[in-house]
């Protein structure tokens, strides 16, 4: 039975320091749903004894086929308090006075790191996360990145220690083991902590603390967990002691002497660690007497713990005996519920120190004052982090939260997506909400409002945003900020329809499908191909099965996975590149160079960002990587769509008119910078400078149709001049595996170009970790491969970490970045080989030392063969008929022509004159 | 004053796209070829007195000959209209206006678009060699089953046609059509294509509902009719354009015809869709349209070319900006029933939201509001989304005199000429 009702839970939302919202977040397999259930079950929705199997939150068919979570849900929950609890709750903006009731607002999200951008949009909605480690596998790589990731967006973190049972059952920890366990996690989770946030920041101390009661322990699978503060307040009479006081004594290095009853600091012979002894001890018993079958010992042990058996439980034995033992004992769902209340933030505390991170707009105007106070009668401001699929095909219901105001069935409120401007209309409109509703897991309850501080779901919002969006009603609000990932969408495939005439459906699928989900990215490319993109296989998978299931309906045949790739040059170009609009009345002069390491992520980190005041910028980049100031002042723009991780400098001197051909030249490095030269992927921490210009006195001679082509000529000549590479995503990959497998590790990492950069083994347990480095395009295939050569025994975690040069000349025919750069120009429909550079590119683009004498000749090529350039040039140069006759004068031509022009090319003239006669 | 103009060795030595290869005939064919007997005939009987003849690029080098034959037969003065302003297949009414012609005849591939003006004009088509034995065989091979199928001839085997009704005629199942009929009707049949134009061909099957296209090979030894599809790559590519021009907020209508008939009409229509759309559009008249011409409109999102049918589509990825053919007009049809139906939709090209008309207009009201706002402030209105309001999105608004912020310098000797190559350069 449900134990409160829709109306109650309105009524506790105007309640709003007797809210918490939380996420519950964790590493793959580390137990958060299984978890959630004892909260779930607490509430009445499921029944206790089905806790830990049914696994609430996983509403998805899928989700209950692989165990595994896939898409983050919310359920809102009512819980009383008892009084002697309340009273841990000190501070007053946590609590309304004289009421007992609270109100939960949980999300349970997965754990998968190609679903982390489902954490991310959870995260974003709440204030509290509760942290869920695996106590034999300790923490790992996930829990560090949704921790971090809690940290950055300011949630406060409390943690619990999972599986406690398979502890005890399966790897037999001696108490003092499982002591040293927990420990290490603690220290390892605060470490985390104190790496990503300042103790003297505005969110002050947030690290976990078990003798404050802010960790719990216990085995969500059996429904049972505690916290120290159980434990003390069992004991707190029998010692006479405050329990608080008591929770300090039963952590850390506090050993309790029973023949002298002293308390000491340290171990002797004769004392013993008091976790072990008052916590550890009566649990190790039961599991003993137990799992051993000990009848008589148990049936008197369990009276004296103050449990008592219903009938028809007392004929089970072995494990159904323990868990439904455990369960009365220590119940989870009421340790939880403590943990939650007393530990987390309300709404109140944590929107006062989240405002500053969360609103765009100036921190005093009404919307944030609104925010910062939690207040149901500012303004209205919500932010929409996911679309939840309806029932009705193609419908959304819009989740998030209201920070400040109320939402309310049929309300007129603005919409304003990702790209909206204040004072603009670009991505703004102006709707009534239809309808708001009560997220309950697999079921939504309508609801009449929802006050500040809560998550709702809206209805007739998801037309008009694509996956988030602010939603207000104070008409100068700017757009609450958007969230960031912290994985990229770098593994693609192509699909289409079995039967071309479904496309339409597939578009309108993929539309959809893009809704769906928080992060990925479903493109049509100019050949026409339509991509899907997202974090990694599984997420490719899952995404594709929606597609096909739900939302396009029909069957569809998918590419390959690919990787996309970055372009970018090495070096700096080793010659100035001219080049000359087509009425040939003006010329740009410039240069390319790689950014220095780091710069590039800065960018993407919006740590240097289009938006800096640019004298501060100046002096960033000037401090940082080493630019000259005067010229990192002059920084036109960045690119490409004004965001990317590169950038035009102006580092002319004097030059007349240039403010006028601005707008040109950034359209045109927008457009180069978007589109490559080697196979028109993204360029990537590319700096081009322009050093000079000449341009036309009369402004109709310089006008965009005379730049915008030019420059982006003279940028793909910067670029083939700079050694151009192509950059590959790389995955930072976290293996766990017991001793034996980490040999089958390291042979299959070598076969798939990945290297191993940290190996060591988890402190308490036979398990190993390897930390590594992989190409993505090489971990197609990786996790079953890895299966077959460790037995099953290594499971892998990958998450994008950075763009790395993939080794070779791509304009080298042979090399593997050659081959990259072939294969994505046929994918792409683009003229392979020869066409790479003729798209326009004329050789003074190439050069110029002075005089250029092939003024006019396009190159066709660059890089095939010398002879065959020698042929070309002679084709262009003499009319066809006559070539026969030419070759020889050709090839002193083209000798004349390097000598004079600072040689574009590796080759010495000699080879050439050699191969032409 | 090399500074105002363009130096003539830019226009002489200009590069020029050579797609089709120069045919020169041979001197004793020329009469067959360009059935020359045939044209007098037609001028004679007609009793015109200005005739202009007008040839592709690629059959200009047969121009003068044939144009002195027809004079040496007939005593009168013919003109030759060569460099046809945009298609060469469409008759240049207006360059034969400039001399006040009677009749133009017409050399070469032929896209059957109706003049806007009713100049009296003669084709003459092209004529390719046909193996009659090879094709009886390819269509014996063919045409086992009984159903009927039409063998399509094009232009350069109309010549022919006699000899192949003669074949054909020894089969019942096969019915001999010319391309140049007017009352061409394919539907529900099988077609066996004989042409090497596949734009034609592509035309065709996107205007008639045949059962499917075939088309007959010659390019071996034998022929060998084979099934055509349209290329999945240019349907792909349309795809493309169409989120393109879903996307598109402002329109240029290119004019790559003055020739055709309706086609003011067909601007007229377009302007209309792209208005009920409440989208911007602009009228653009450049002549044959270059990169540089085009890339000049820089809050231009696409471009819409009017031309005949059998233009190329300019798919060359060195437009700033994409550039369609009119035949993507259909396109428009489609995005106006979608927005319709759905009010907005998710842009498959920048993965944002696409803005609908009727949502724009709600939103003028409110920020009506905002507007008095900003003119409180003593700046102009920031709304961009009509009139000249891009402009203000520019970072470059105006001459910037910079009074004294510059040093002051001595005049010095700069460099003399234009920016293609300066006096002290080398040539």
């Amino acid at each position: 039975m449900v134990n409160f009702t829709v109306d109650e839970i309105r009524a506790m939302m105007d309640k709003k320091r007797n809210i918490r919202n939380m996420s519950v977040i964790a590493h793959v397999d580390h137990g958060k749903s299984t978890l959630t259930d004892s909260l779930v079950s607490k509430a009445g929705i499921i029944a206790g004894a089905k806790a830990g199997e049914t696994r609430f939150t996983d509403t998805r068919k899928d989700e209950q086929e692989r165990c595994i979570t896939i898409k983050s849900t919310a359920i809102s929950m009512y819980f009383e308090l008892e009084d002697k609890d309340l009273l841990f709750i000190t501070n007053p903006d946590q609590r309304e006075k004289e009421e007992k009731g609270f109100l939960i607002n949980l999300i349970d999200s997965p754990g998968h790191v190609d679903f982390s951008s489902e954490v991310t949009a959870a995260l974003r909605v709440t204030d509290g996360a509760l942290v869920v480690v695996d106590c034999v596998s300790g923490v790992c790589v996930q829990t560090e990145t949704v921790l971090r990731q809690a940290i950055a967006e300011r949630i406060k973190p409390i943690l619990f220690m999972n599986k406690m049972d398979r502890a005890l059952l399966e790897l037999q920890l001696d108490a003092e083991e499982l002591y040293q366990t927990f420990q290490r996690i603690v220290e390892n989770v605060n470490v985390i902590i104190a790496t990503y946030n300042d103790d003297g920041g505005p969110m002050g101390e947030v690290r976990v603390d078990p003798s404050k009661g802010s960790v719990g322990f216990g085995s969500g699978l059996h429904g049972w967990a505690f916290t120290l503060k159980q434990f003390s307040e069992m004991y707190a009479e029998k010692f006479k002691i405050d329990v608080s006081k008591l929770m300090n004594r039963l952590w850390g290095e506090n050993f309790f002497n029973p023949k002298t009853k002293k308390w000491s600091k340290q171990k002797d012979n004769d004392n013993k660690r008091s976790f072990c002894m008052y916590i550890l001890d009566p649990i190790y018993k039961i599991f003993d007497c137990i799992m051993n079958y000990k009848k008589e010992e148990y049936e008197a042990l369990l009276p004296k713990l103050g449990i008592n058996l219903k009938h028809e439980d007392k004929d089970k034995d072995g494990k159904q005996l323990l868990k439904v033992v455990m369960r009365t004992w220590l119940p989870a769902g009421e340790a939880l519920l403590q943990m939650i209340a007393i530990h987390l933030p309300s709404p109140v505390t944590a929107q006062k120190y989240r405002m500053e991170m969360l609103y765009e707009g100036p921190h005093d105007d009404e919307a944030a004052i609104g925010i910062k106070n939690c207040d149901p009668n500012g303004p209205l401001m919500m932010y929409v982090s996911k679309m939840v699929p309806t029932s009705d095909k193609g419908r959304f219901y819009a989740f998030g939260r209201v920070f400040s105001g109320k939402v309310a069935t049929g309300m007129k409120a603005r919409i304003m997506g990702p790209n909206y401007v204040p004072g603009k209309k670009e991505d703004l409109y102006e709707k009534a909400i239809q309808r708001t509703i009560l997220m309950m897991g697999r079921y939504v309850e309508a609801i009449e409002d929802v006050p500040s501080g809560n998550i709702c779901g809206l209805v007739g919002v998801d037309q008009f945003l694509v996956k988030t969006g602010t939603i207000t009603t104070f008409k100068d609000a700017h757009n609450l900020k958007v969230m960031k990932f912290s994985v990229s969408p770098v593994v693609r495939v192509a699909v289409e329809p079995k039967n071309p005439a479904d496309l339409p459906k597939l578009v309108e699928g993929l539309k959809r499908l893009a809704k769906s989900d928080p992060m990925v990215q479903c493109i049509i490319e100019e050949s026409g191909e339509h991509i899907i993109a997202g974090a990694g296989e599984l997420h490719l998978e899952i995404c594709l099965k929606d597609l096909e299931e739900d939302h396009a309906c029909i069957p569809i045949k998918k590419s390959d996975p690919v990787v996309s790739y970055r372009e970018t040059v090495s070096e700096e170009s080793d010659q100035m590149c001219l080049s000359k609009s087509p009425n040939k009345h003006n010329r740009l002069f410039m240069k390319a160079q790689p950014m220095p390491d780091g710069l590039a992520e800065d960018i993407d980190d919006g740590k240097v960002n289009p938006r800096d005041e640019f004298k501060a910028r100046a002096r960033y980049l000037g401090e940082k990587y080493d630019y000259d100031v005067t010229e990192a002042r002059k920084i036109w723009c960045f690119g490409p769509d004004g965001t990317g991780p590169n950038i035009l400098v102006d580092c002319t001197k004097g030059v007349q008119y240039l403010n006028e051909i601005k707008d040109s030249v950034v359209a045109g490095f927008q457009w180069a910078t978007k589109e490559g030269v080697l196979s028109e992927e993204n360029l990537r921490g590319v700096r081009f400078n322009i050093y000079d210009v000449t341009l036309h006195a009369d402004a109709i001679h310089r006008g965009g149709g005379q730049i915008i082509p030019t420059t982006r000529r003279c940028l793909y000549a910067c670029l083939l001049t700079a050694q151009p590479r192509l950059m590959e995503p790389v995955y930072q990959c976290e293996i766990q595996c017991p001793e034996v497998a980490v040999g089958g590790i390291y042979g299959v990492l070598n076969r798939r170009r990945g290297h191993v950069f940290e190996e060591m083994q988890v402190a308490g347990t036979p398990m190993f970790v390897v930390k590594a480095y992989l190409p993505v395009n090489e971990s197609f295939g990786f996790t079953a491969d890895l299966r077959s050569n460790t037995g099953g025994q290594a499971f892998p975690q990958c998450v994008f970490d950075h763009w790395q040069i993939l080794p070779g000349d791509p304009t080298e025919s042979g090399t593997r970045p050659y081959n990259v750069v072939q294969d994505t120009r046929k994918r792409k429909g683009l003229k392979e080989d020869a066409g790479w550079i003729s798209t326009g590119l004329h050789c003074e683009d190439l050069n110029y030392s002075g005089h250029s004498v092939l003024n006019t000749v396009e190159i066709v090529t660059s890089w095939i063969s010398i002879a065959k350039f020698a042929f070309t040039v002679c084709s262009l140069f003499y009319p066809p008929r006559r070539l026969d006759s030419s070759v020889v004068t050709a090839a002193l031509l083209f000798n004349r022509w390097c000598s004079c022009s600072g040689i574009v090319f590796r080759a010495s003239p000699m080879v050439l004159s050699q191969s032409c006669s | 004053m090399p500074q105002f103009f363009t130096d003539d060795s830019v226009t002489l030595e200009k590069q020029i796209d050579l797609t089709d290869k120069f045919i020169q005939t041979h001197e004793g064919d020329l009469n067959k070829i360009y059935d020359i007997d045939k044209c007098c005939q037609w001028i004679q009987s007609n009793k015109f007195k200005k005739v202009c003849l007008q040839f592709p690029d690629y059959l200009l080098a047969d121009s003068t000959e044939v144009a002195t034959c027809i004079q040496e037969k007939l005593g009168q003065t013919v003109y030759i209209l060569g460099d046809t302003a945009y298609e060469s297949c469409c008759i240049d009414y207006v360059a034969a206006a400039h001399i006040n012609a009677d009749a133009i005849i017409h050399y070469g591939v032929v896209c059957f678009s109706k003049p806007l003006n009713d100049i009296p004009y003669l084709y003459v088509y092209e004529k390719h060699n046909i193996n009659l034995e090879e094709l009886n065989t390819a269509l014996s091979e063919f045409s086992i089953d009984k159903e009927l199928v039409v063998l399509l001839l094009d232009t350069e085997f109309i010549y022919k046609i006699d000899e192949i009704n003669t074949i054909v005629s020894k089969r019942n199942n096969i019915q001999v059509q010319r391309v140049d009929n007017d009352l061409l009707d394919l539907d529900d049949k099988i077609v066996v294509y004989a042409g090497s134009n596949l734009k034609k061909l592509e035309n065709f099957n996107l205007i008639f509902k045949a059962k499917y296209f075939n088309i007959l090979n010659r390019d071996k030894e034998s022929y060998e009719i084979t099934k055509y599809e349209i290329d999945p790559k240019i349907i792909k590519k349309r795809s493309y354009l169409i989120e393109k021009i879903r996307d598109a907020q402002t329109f240029g209508i290119v004019i790559g015809t003055v020739g055709v008939k309706n086609y003011m009409n067909v601007i007229n229509r377009l302007k209309k869709l792209i208005e009920l759309n409440n989208k911007k559009y602009y009228l653009i008249s450049v002549g044959k349209p270059t990169i540089a011409k085009l890339a000049n409109f820089l809050e231009i999102d696409i471009y819409i070319m009017i031309t005949c049918s059998l233009n190329d589509i300019f798919d060359s990825r060195d437009y700033y900006k994409p550039l369609f053919s009119y035949d993507y007009n259909t396109y428009i049809n489609t995005v106006q029933d979608i927005n319709v139906i759905s009010n907005t939709d998710v842009s498959l090209v920048t993965g944002k939201m696409r803005p609908h008309f009727s949502t724009m207009e709600n939103i003028l009201d409110t920020s009506k509001q905002n507007q008095v706002a900003v003119k409180e402030e003593g700046t102009v209105a920031l709304n961009t989304n009509y009139g000249a309001g891009f402009l203000h999105e520019r970072s470059w608004k105006g001459l910037e005199q910079n009074l004294g912020q510059t040093e002051a310098a001595l005049v010095q000797d700069g460099r003399k000429g234009v920016a293609q190559s300066y006096q002290d350069e080398l040539a």
